[in-house]
């Protein structure tokens, strides 16, 4: 059974300026444990599509089955939004547990798995310091722990990686690769960064402009993990799909 | 900190000698403007009775911004709650701070007798309006993407409120109580100078009367330290409320932990 089950969704927006569709027949599969990615350029759909599978949105047509059941999805998914969302009267800690309050689940233990998590995640002695005081690169881990501490089998992640600079995106893209290796989730990404969706993902979604529709499935499945940004494959198929999806970026 | 205050307390001290040279130069009479020394002794020879009458005026500033509070706090979250209900009320709350408080005061007077309550509801009505609408404010402060957080994660619309959208408004409501404090010792004086037998509002009129218009400023000295007093105490609250905004303070905590570890 698949973890997530989308089919022929579409979503178009109106405007004053007309009606803009910005999915359009949008269908694929994601098994449990797989990491997919849905690359395609900015301003796609890319955002509109996690949120319309996190439930937040729901779709003109289509369908979205959630471990096959085809039901409200709000609450069933971790949702990462790509703007920074930390609660800044909230210390690292208490972010990173917002999903155990909303679950109601008893917040000792809840506090022992995030410390826990903060150990793994380098973010231990930063327990009680408010998100202000953390760099870019912690917030997107304490965003991440928050994530991964909302016990649900998908992940939903909208370019969780996108607003840091080239450095801490890069040890953070191997950081992720590492812990997604340990606590494996189900995950659906959307990115427009091809040498991260190379390196973290098992299959590609190449994903055409506004309306957003899959144009092709790439499967990295036959690419060695773990894998490296050196590593020769990765990098020819990385300079493969930029061939692939330069005309679109530039049309 | 001192050298903050050099520069308006000998602002300060300037504007008082200029007062004080020009009333004795030019021989005003005290019933018409004291001089600042004699105001000054008036104010500490008279304190006791400036005290208790400040005391007064004071419970009905506080009891009237604890009903305005409360109640503009809750009318918000009312408002943000149903959409029907804000269009349908928008316009009498806007419309209420219209109205002249003071014309309405002496009708206060007429309903509820010449008892602390006029005074408290004009106080209320008066610090209700600034709470309302940055309360209102604040409730639209969360951004889209948080509430879509916790909308997927399962958020009910009560944990929506107090997990994100209330600590979101405060320092927005802040503003507004800081404001509504402000307004609250105007609307006390008021509410006193339409019938009272205690309170600073009455003393100044009092006072007025007989001409001892040292008793009028120390009276008004009073009422500004009252003022300053509010002010000061919600400045407080609204530090330790929004102690995660204070970077400058927690930034030197954290950075100090970081040195030690």
């Amino acid at each position: 059974m698949s973890a997530l089950r989308v089919s022929g969704l579409e979503k178009s927006f109106r405007t004053p300026r007309g009606t803009v569709t910005v999915l359009h027949s949008v269908t694929f599969d994601v098994e449990k444990g797989e990491w997919l990615t849905c690359l395609g350029p900015s301003g796609c759909g890319k955002t509109t599509s996690l949120r319309v599978l996190a439930g937040l949105l729901e779709p003109d047509a289509g369908s979205v089955w959630l471990d096959g059941a085809h039901e409200s999805r709000l609450g069933r998914t971790a949702y990462l939004p790509q703007e920074d969302t930390l609660l800044p009267w909230r210390t690292a800690l208490q972010n990173a547990m917002l999903s155990a309050e909303i679950d109601g689940r008893p917040l000792a233990a809840a506090r022992a798995e995030a410390v826990g998590l903060f150990e793994r995640f380098g973010l231990l002695g930063f327990e009680d310091v408010y998100p202000s005081q953390l760099s870019g690169g912690m917030r997107q881990r304490v965003e991440l722990a928050r994530t991964f501490l909302s016990h649900r089998e998908l992940l939903l992640l909208d370019e969780p990686l996108g607003a840091l600079d080239p450095l801490t995106r890069a040890s953070l893209q191997e950081w992720l690769l590492a812990v997604w290796n340990d606590l494996r989730r189900t995950v659906v990404l959307v990115t427009h960064d091809v040498e991260e969706a190379v390196l973290l993902s098992d299959r590609l979604l190449l994903l055409t402009a506004r309306p957003a529709a899959v144009r092709e499935t790439v499967s990295l499945a036959l690419l060695p993990r773990p894998r490296r940004r050196a590593d020769l494959a990765v990098v020819a198929e990385r300079a493969r799909l930029l061939s692939v999806l330069a005309p679109e970026v530039s049309s | 900190m001192i050298g903050r205050l050099l520069i308006p307390a000998s602002f300060a001290t300037l504007l008082l000698g200029v007062w004080e040279l020009a009333v004795r130069s030019f021989g005003v009479p005290v019933y018409i403007l004291p001089p600042p020394s004699r105001i000054a002794i008036t104010f500490f020879t008279r304190f006791p009775m400036l005290a208790r009458h400040g005391a007064t005026t004071l419970g009905e500033i506080a009891l009237g911004l604890t009903l305005a509070a409360s109640f503009g706090f809750l009318l918000a979250i009312a408002l943000h709650h149903s959409r029907s209900l804000e269009r349908g009320l928008r316009p009498f709350i806007v419309a209420s701070q219209m109205l002249p408080v003071f014309a309405i005061a002496p009708l206060l007077v007429v309903w509820l007798g010449f008892g602390v309550w006029p005074k408290v509801v004009v106080t209320a009505l008066i610090g209700f309006f600034p709470v309302v609408v940055s309360e209102l404010d604040g409730l639209r402060a969360a951004s889209r993407e948080s509430v879509d957080l916790l909308l997927s994660m399962g958020a009910t619309r009560r944990q929506l409120l107090t997990k994100l959208l209330l600590p979101a408004s405060l320092p927005s409501l802040f503003s507004g109580l800081k404001l509504a404090a402000t307004l609250s010792v105007v609307g006390a004086t008021i509410g006193e100078w339409v019938g009272a037998r205690r309170g600073l509002g009455y003393l100044m009129l009092e006072s007025n009367a007989r001409l001892h218009v040292d008793l009028v400023f120390a009276s008004i000295l009073m009422l500004t330290l009252i003022g300053l007093l509010l002010f000061g105490a919600l400045r407080i609250i609204e530090r330790w409320a929004l102690r995660w905004r204070d970077s400058a303070f927690t930034g030197r905590s954290a950075s100090a932990r970081r040195g030690g570890g």
